[in-house]
C-alpha cells in the first residue's frame, strides 16, 4: 500500500472511531449490545449519507478498506443482530471497492493447496470439462486474489475472446484481441489514477502482470503438450518431466503466499528443489520448428496432453527418484541411479500395459526383453517437419450434427444409422485405398457392426482425387454372433478407417567435403553449416502426414558434413506422427546415389531397402519404429571433391494406416 | 582619388583571386589511398528473385575493380548448389585482367560474367526450394606503400634544424583491400646508423588474404632489405595470413650514410592473392 494511502486510511480510521464513541456517550448506559447496534446503524447510515453528498469515488474505497475489520469487531462484540443491521451496507462497500482483494488472508496459500489437490487428481479424473473449469478458476481466483485484481481486467478479456468468443487464430488476435486489450489498459491504468492508486504506468504494468495467469492456464491445459504434438519434438527429458509432473497453480501459489513460517519455507524449498531436479533432470529439447498454425482451442490443448501422456512410457517420478537415490546412501552415483530408476520404472510400465502380472517369470522376461530392445534402439534418428510442405495428407472422421447420440428404439424397427464424415485432403492424389469397420462398446460387452453399402470387405475402395469425403454409416449388426443382442444402454462407437498404399517422403541433406587440411576444414566447414545447415536442417524432412522415415548417415549421425570415405554409418526409423497405428509397412527405401547414379553401397542391404514388415503389436501405439543401422560406402565422385559438393537425398516409406475414432452414444429401448 | 580607386581595384581583385575555385581534383586525385577493392553483384533479374521449375534462367554477375591496381587470374565460382534442382553452366569462369582505377580510367574496369542456369523440377508437395550457394571469387593483385619520411641518424645534434623523424605513422589504406595501416620508425644512431621500418599490415576488404609477398623496397631510390616476422618461405618474403588475424608485419632495414637529418621516399610494393566468399540463394517455386 502506497505511505500516502495508508496515513488516509489511519486518518479515517480515527475519524470513525470518534463518532462511535460520541454516538456511544449519546446512549443510555443500561443496554450496551442493544447501544452498539444502535451506533454501528447509525455510521453506516451517516457513511451512506456521505457517499450520497458526492465524495463517492475516495470514501466509498475507503470504507471498503474498513469494512472487513470493523465487520468483524461488530460481529464479535454484538453478534449476529449487528452482521444483519449493519452487513448490507458494508458488503455493498466491500464488493465495489478493490480492496475487496484482500478478503482472504493468503490466496497463495490457498491456492497452493487448491492447485495441489486439483493436481493430484487429474491423475486419475480424466475429464477435459473440469480441468478447463478448474483452470479458469484458477486463473480468476489468481488474477483477483493474487495480483490484487491488477490483471482482472486482461485475465477477463482473454477469457471472452478465447474461451467465450473462441478467437484462435493470430490474425484475429491482433486484429481483436490486442486492441481491445490496449483499450483495457489505458481504461485500467485511467482508473488507477482516478482512484489515487497509483500513477498511469502503475496501471498499465498491472494489466501486463494479467498475463501471469492466462500463462498459467495454458501450461496447465497442456500447452507443453500441444507445443510436442505440433512440432513433434521428441517428448524426452526435461519436456517429459515438464510435462508429467509439474503442478502449475500450485507452484504460482506457493511462490505467492503471504505467510511466513518455518511450513511455508520449507515448502518454497521443496518447490525449488523440486524445480531444480526437473530441470537437471532432462536433456534440452529439439529447437522448435516455424509453424504457421492458429492457436489451438482448450479441447485441443487437452486431448493433447492426454495423448502424449498416453504415449510416454509411464516412469516414476524424478523427484521421488532423487530422493530415493540420495537417501539411498550412494551420493557419489546419484546421477546414474536415478537413471536406473527411471529406466527400470519405464520398462515395468510397458510390461505392465501388455496385461503381466509383477515378479513372475513372464514379467521378468519381459522386461529382458525390453531391456534389450531399448540398447538397440539407442541409435534414434530424429526427423522434422518440412516447412516447405504446407498441405500434407490428412484424413480425419468428423461427427456431424445429425450424430444420434441418444436414441430410442423398439424392438422390431429397422437399425438405427450412426453416420460419420470422412475426409481425406489429399494434394498429391495418391492412388488411397480405403476400408471401415466399425463396432459398439460397452463395459459388459461389444457389439459387432457393419458399414452399409461398404464393398465386401478385403476389396476397399481405391481413390486418386485430391479431395476424398465420405459418409460412412455404421449399424449394429448383432447377426454376426448370435449370442448378441440388440444395442441397450450407453456405447462407445469404435469407426476405423483402414488406409493403404500411403507414401511419404522425405529428404536428407548431406555436404561431402573429401579430404581436406585443417585450414580448410576451419575456414569452411562453419561457413558451409551456417549457409546450409542452419536450425534443424541437418534432420531429414517430411511433411507432416500420418507416418514417415526418419534418416540419417554421418559420423556421427547429425553430422551433416561428410569428411573422406569411411565410416559412414547411416539409420532410418518409421516414426508415426498421427493418433492412429501404422499395421504395416508395405516398402521403405532410400534412393542414396550420386549426381550421376552411383550408388552408395551398405554392409546390410536391408538398411537401403525392405519390404512388407509388420510392425510388432508393441509398437502400435509406440512413436517410432527402427529399422536396420548399417555402414555404407559413398561413391567415388563423393570421396574426392575439389571443394565441396551438397546434395539431397530422399527416401520413402509405403504403409498402410488405420485410423479410429470414438463417439459416446445412448440407445433406450421401449416396449 | 586615384589612389583610392587603384586600392580599392587591388582588392577586389584580391579577393577574386583568393576565393577562386580550388580547380578540378580529378586531375589530381591520389586513388593509392584508403581502400578500395574488386565489387561484384547480381545484375537486376539475374538470377530471377523467384525461379520457376524445368525453366532456363541466367546468373550475370558484374565485376567492377575499384582497386587502384589491376587484378589478374581472377575466378569466379558457384559452389554449393545441388545439383537436384539447379544446373549452372559453366561452373566456373575465368578473367584475365581488370584494369584497377587510375587517371587514365578512374572508374576501373567492368566486366559481366555470365552463367546459365537452368532449373529442374521440385517436389510434388513443396510449395518451395531454397538453395542456398557461395559465390567464391579469387585474384592476385599488387598494392604499393609509398610515404616520405625523416631521417635523423645524429639524434644527438641539439641544432640540427632539418627534419623530425616520426616514430610512429598511421595510415587509412593504399587503394587496395590489403594495406599497411601503421608503420613504425627506429633509428640506431651513431656510427654504423642503420634504421629499421616496422610495416604493419593488414586486410581492410571484405574477404581473406590468402598469401602476401613483399616485392621491391626502396629507400630513397636505394634497394631495401624487407622480411616478413614469421615467415613461412626461407626467404621470408612471402607470408600466409591466419584465418583469424589477417594481419602481418613486415620489418624493412638500411644502413644510414649521411650524418644529417633529410626528408626521403620510402616504397616498398606487395603482391596477395586474395579470395571472397559471399553466400547467396536461389528460390525454386512452384
Amino acid at each position: 500500500m502506497a505511505p500516502g494511502q495508508e496515513k488516509r486510511n489511519r486518518k479515517e480510521a480515527a475519524r470513525v472511531e470518534q463518532i462511535r464513541r460520541d454516538l456511544l456517550r449519546s446512549q443510555p448506559a443500561t443496554r450496551p449490545l442493544q447501544n452498539l447496534v444502535a451506533v454501528e446503524q447509525a455510521l453506516a447510515a451517516q457513511r451512506i449519507k456521505e457517499s450520497r453528498r458526492g465524495n463517492f469515488l475516495g470514501t466509498f474505497k475507503r470504507w471498503g478498506s474498513q469494512a472487513t475489520p470493523v465487520l468483524s469487531r461488530a460481529t464479535q462484540g454484538a453478534g449476529s443482530a449487528v452482521q444483519s443491521a449493519s452487513g448490507a451496507a458494508w458488503s455493498a462497500g466491500a464488493t465495489a471497492s478493490s480492496s475487496a482483494v484482500n478478503t482472504i488472508g493468503d490466496p497463495g496459500l490457498i491456492l497452493f493447496i487448491a492447485g495441489l489437490m486439483s493436481f493430484w487428481f487429474k491423475g486419475y479424473i480424466n475429464n477435459p470439462s473440469l480441468s478447463i473449469t478448474l483452470a479458469t478458476l484458477f486463473m480468476f481466483f489468481s488474477a483477483f486474489f493474487i495480483f490484487k485484481g491488477k490483471s482482472l481486467l486482461p485475465t477477463t478479456l482473454f477469457w471472452v475472446a478465447y474461451l467465450f468468443f473462441g478467437i484462435r487464430s493470430p490474425d484475429q488476435l491482433l486484429k481483436v484481441l490486442l486492441p481491445v486489450i490496449l483499450v483495457g489498459l489505458i481504461a485500467q491504468a485511467i482508473f488507477m489514477k482516478l482512484l489515487k492508486e497509483g500513477t498511469v504506468g502503475e496501471g498499465a504494468a498491472g494489466a501486463i502482470v494479467g498475463v501471469v495467469p492466462i500463462l498459467f492456464f495454458f501450461l496447465d491445459v497442456g500447452l507443453l503438450d500441444y507445443l510436442v504434438q505440433l512440432f513433434h519434438i521428441p517428448a524426452t527429458g526435461l519436456l517429459s518431466n515438464l510435462l508429467l509432473f509439474t503442478p502449475w497453480w500450485a507452484l504460482l501459489g506457493i511462490f505467492t503466499t503471504k505467510k511466513e513460517n518455518a511450513l511455508i519455507s520449507i515448502l518454497k524449498m521443496v518447490a525449488i528443489i523440486y524445480i531444480f531436479i526437473m530441470l537437471t533432470f532432462g536433456i534440452v529439447p529439439q529447437a522448435y520448428e516455424n509453424s504457421q498454425s492458429a492457436l489451438p482451442g482448450p479441447e485441443q490443448f487437452l486431448n493433447a496432453q492426454q495423448q502424449t501422456k498416453a504415449l510416454l512410457p509411464k516412469t516414476e517420478n524424478p523427484f521421488v527418484s532423487n530422493l530415493a537415490c540420495i537417501f539411498g546412501g550412494d551420493y557419489t552415483n546419484v546421477e546414474s541411479c536415478v537413471n536406473k530408476r527411471q529406466e527400470d520404472s519405464e520398462l515395468e510400465g510397458i510390461c505392465t500395459l501388455q496385461q503381466l502380472e509383477p515378479n513372475t517369470p513372464a514379467f521378468e522376461e519381459c522386461i529382458k526383453k525390453q531391456r534389450e530392445k531399448k540398447q538397440r534402439e539407442a541409435v534414434q534418428v530424429t526427423g522434422v517437419n518440412d516447412p516447405t510442405i504446407d498441405k500434407p495428407t490428412k484424413a480425419e472422421f468428423i461427427v456431424s450434427t445429425f450424430f444420434p447420440s441418444k436414441s430410442y428404439y423398439k424392438k422390431g424397427d429397422s437399425k438405427i444409422s450412426y453416420p460419420i464424415e470422412f475426409k481425406i485432403t489429399n494434394p498429391r492424389k495418391q492412388a488411397i485405398r480405403m476400408e471401415f469397420s466399425c463396432f459398439f462398446m460397452n463395459a459388459t460387452s461389444n457389439v459387432s457392426g457393419k458399414i452399409e453399402g461398404a464393398p465386401i470387405k478385403g476389396a476397399p475402395e481405391s481413390f486418386s482425387t485430391e479431395l476424398i469425403t465420405r459418409t460412412v454409416i455404421c449399424e449394429a449388426d448383432p447377426e454376426q454372433d448370435p449370442q448378441q443382442e440388440d444395442l441397450s444402454g450407453s456405447y462407445t462407437l469404435r469407426y476405423e478407417a483402414t488406409l493403404q498404399g500411403l507414401t511419404t517422403k522425405s529428404r536428407l541433406s548431406r555436404a561431402f567435403i573429401g579430404t581436406k587440411e585443417t585450414a580448410w576444414k576451419e575456414e569452411w566447414i562453419p561457413k558451409i553449416m551456417r549457409t546450409h545447415f542452419p536450425g534443424d536442417s541437418r534432420f531429414s524432412k517430411s511433411p507432416a502426414e500420418f507416418a514417415r522415415i526418419n534418416f540419417a548417415f554421418g559420423n556421427p549421425l547429425e553430422n551433416p558434413i561428410i569428411e573422406g570415405s569411411s565410416g559412414v554409418i547411416l539409420s532410418s526409423t518409421v516414426e508415426n506422427l498421427g493418433q492412429g497405428k501404422i499395421t504395416r509397412i508395405a516398402e521403405y527405401k532410400l534412393n542414396l546415389a550420386d549426381e550421376h547414379g552411383e550408388r552408395f553401397t551398405a554392409d546390410t542391404p536391408k538398411c537401403l531397402e525392405d519390404q512388407n514388415i509388420n510392425p510388432p503389436e508393441e509398437n502400435f501405439q509406440k512413436q517410432v519404429i527402427h529399422l536396420p543401422t548399417c555402414v555404407v560406402e559413398i561413391p567415388s565422385s563423393l570421396q574426392k571433391t575439389p571443394e565441396y559438393v551438397y546434395q539431397e537425398f530422399t527416401g520413402e516409406v509405403r504403409y498402410d494406416y488405420v485410423l479410429k475414432k470414438e463417439v459416446p452414444l445412448e440407445v433406450q429401448v421401449i416396449s | 582619388m586615384n589612389k583610392v580607386a587603384v586600392i580599392m581595384v587591388g582588392f577586389i581583385l584580391l579577393l577574386i583571386v583568393a576565393c577562386g575555385s580550388q580547380g578540378e581534383k580529378t586531375g589530381s586525385y591520389n586513388f593509392k589511398q584508403g581502400v578500395g577493392e574488386l565489387q561484384f553483384r547480381f545484375l537486376e533479374n539475374a538470377p530471377p528473385e523467384k525461379i520457376y521449375p524445368n525453366s532456363n534462367f541466367k546468373i550475370v554477375l558484374e565485376a567492377d575493380n575499384l582497386a587502384a591496381y589491376d587484378v589478374v587470374n581472377l575466378q569466379v565460382a558457384i559452389l554449393g548448389l545441388d545439383q537436384t534442382y539447379f544446373e549452372i553452366s559453366p561452373s566456373e569462369q575465368k578473367v584475365e585482367r581488370l584494369v584497377g582505377r587510375s587517371l587514365t580510367a578512374p572508374g576501373g574496369d567492368k566486366q559481366f560474367l555470365e552463367f546459365d542456369g537452368q532449373s529442374k523440377s521440385i517436389s510434388p508437395q513443396a510449395f518451395e526450394y531454397r538453395a542456398p550457394f557461395f559465390l567464391k571469387t579469387e585474384y592476385r593483385s599488387t598494392f604499393e606503400f609509398v610515404d616520405t619520411i625523416c631521417l635523423n641518424p645524429n639524434v644527438y645534434a641539439i641544432y640540427d634544424a632539418g627534419c623530425k623523424p616520426d616514430t610512429q605513422k598511421s595510415f587509412s589504406g593504399q587503394g587496395a583491400p590489403v594495406g599497411v595501416n601503421r608503420m613504425e620508425e627506429i633509428i640506431s644512431p651513431g656510427a654504423g646508423a642503420k634504421v629499421e621500418f616496422r610495416l604493419f599490415i593488414t586486410n581492410l576488404g571484405k574477404g581473406k588474404v590468402k598469401t602476401l609477398t613483399v616485392g621491391k623496397g626502396e629507400l630513397g631510390g636505394k634497394p631495401l632489405l624487407c622480411v616478413f616476422q614469421r615467415a613461412e618461405d626461407p626467404t621470408g618474403k612471402k607470408v600466409q595470413l591466419g584465418t583469424e588475424a589477417q594481419e602481418a608485419t613486415l620489418i624493412c632495414t638500411a644502413s644510414l650514410e649521411d650524418s644529417q637529418s633529410y626528408k626521403t621516399t620510402l616504397a616498398v610494393d606487395f603482391s596477395y592473392d586474395y579470395e571472397f566468399i559471399e553466400p547467396q540463394e536461389l528460390a525454386l517455386v512452384r
